[in-house]
């Protein structure tokens, strides 16, 4: 019961101060998830890449991948709970009260520290879980340690998502878990 | 009811069927509310995602909440909601279900590999592509401002442990006490 109420805050808390949508929760969840061992970094960055892979948003995704891995269904639905339930309450009052929302002055100066801060987390993240996903755990030299074909991968995602506009996320994804299963073996 | 069953099963298939983030959920929810069915116009879809964007919270959800509250108050929110978010739910519990099993095959291991390196592009191509948003053209200063803001919080969150929401709000305070400290036409606060 303890864990649940756990697991409910966890998530209260990413589902109430993520701005920017799905990979903003990356940092947050990852960071989370690690530091109350929940979950080991690969197993936290399998998460990532999973979430990714299958359908619906992906911070639901990930959120329940979590839940469930630490607490079994009743774990998934609380941490699911958790993400939607600030969205719900603040999105509600949004549409009864707003319109005009965005254009308080209030919101606005907030989300303009915000938004830098959002981009700078996402940012270290990536840092951090290339850390992870580009290197061996392995006391040999240098450059055996260094995961080419992975990295060769990055690059070619990086090269293609930045040069095609409007290129879907979802079918880079497809073509490098279809590489990988063929040729990363 | 009727409508709310329909809200709910538009969400579901939606929800269903698109992979690779809740941000293609917005173009499939124009197609279905207002191109196919017209129940709102595309204007005011769009205004209800802008909304959905600025708060906090996963985008999709918030955006199939405006929808559904928009449509039948707060039980179209609710039925709206249900239907996003089931999809995952099944799905990943399925997935996290099998996740001992499948983890070790090598065609699996290898799929994973290669994707983990795709997201990491991803994680990287997104940060470079919210400069725009977060580093806004307008006056020097403002522009100076976010980032500072963005390099003071990228050394705190890939040198320190601190919890990254501290972060986060400390940017909330940033952003208010500078637009705060503009207005007075005066001194510039450097507190982040």
């Amino acid at each position: 019961m303890t864990e649940l109420l756990r697991l409910l805050w966890t998530f209260l808390k990413l589902g109430a101060f993520t701005v920017g949508g799905g990979y903003a929760i990356i940092p947050l969840i990852h960071q989370e998830m690690t530091a109350a061992g929940y979950m080991t970094q690969t197993e936290a960055l399998n998460m990532v890449a999973i979430s990714q892979m299958t359908p619906g948003p992906l911070a639901i995704n990930a959120a329940t991948f979590a839940g469930m891995r630490t607490a079994g269904v009743a774990g998934a639905l609380t941490a699911t709970v958790g993400v939607v339930l600030p969205s719900f309450v603040l999105a509600t009052l949004a549409g009864k009260y707003f319109f005009r929302f965005q254009e308080s002055t209030l919101i606005r100066s907030m989300l303009s520290g915000m938004r830098p801060v959002v981009l700078a987390l996402i940012a270290a993240a990536a840092l951090e879980l290339s850390r992870e996903t580009f290197f061996w755990e392995r006391a040999v030299p240098l450059w055996e340690r260094v995961d080419l074909p992975a990295l060769a991968v990055a690059a070619v995602c990086a090269v293609a998502a930045l040069t095609v506009r409007k290129l879907p996320p979802a079918l880079l994804i497809a073509a490098a878990g279809v590489f990988g299963a063929l040729f990363l073996r | 009811m009727k409508q709310l069953l329909q809200i709910f099963t538009v969400m579901f298939r939606i929800g269903l069927t698109t992979v690779g983030g809740g941000l293609v959920m917005l173009p499939q929810m124009t197609r279905e509310y207002a191109d196919r069915r017209g129940w709102v116009s595309r204007d005011e879809l769009f205004d209800l995602f802008a909304v959905a964007q600025s708060l906090p919270g996963v985008i999709a959800v918030n955006a199939s909440i405006l929808v559904g509250y928009r449509l039948a108050k707060i039980k179209g929110a609710a039925a709206a909601v249900l239907g996003a978010v089931l999809p995952s739910l099944l799905v990943l519990i399925a997935v996290a279900v099998w996740y001992d099993r499948f983890i070790d095959n090598p065609f699996v291991l290898g799929a994973l590999r290669a994707v983990r390196g795709c997201v990491v592009a991803l994680l990287f191509c997104v940060s470079l592509d919210m400069r725009k948003k977060a580093f806004p053209d307008g006056k020097a200063g403002d522009r100076l401002f976010s980032i500072a803001i963005a390099a003071a919080a990228l050394a705190l969150a890939f040198l320190t442990r601190v919890n990254l929401i501290w972060i986060i709000l400390g940017g909330a305070a940033a952003g208010l006490l500078y637009s705060a400290a503009r207005r007075k036409g005066g001194r510039r606060d450097g507190a982040s």
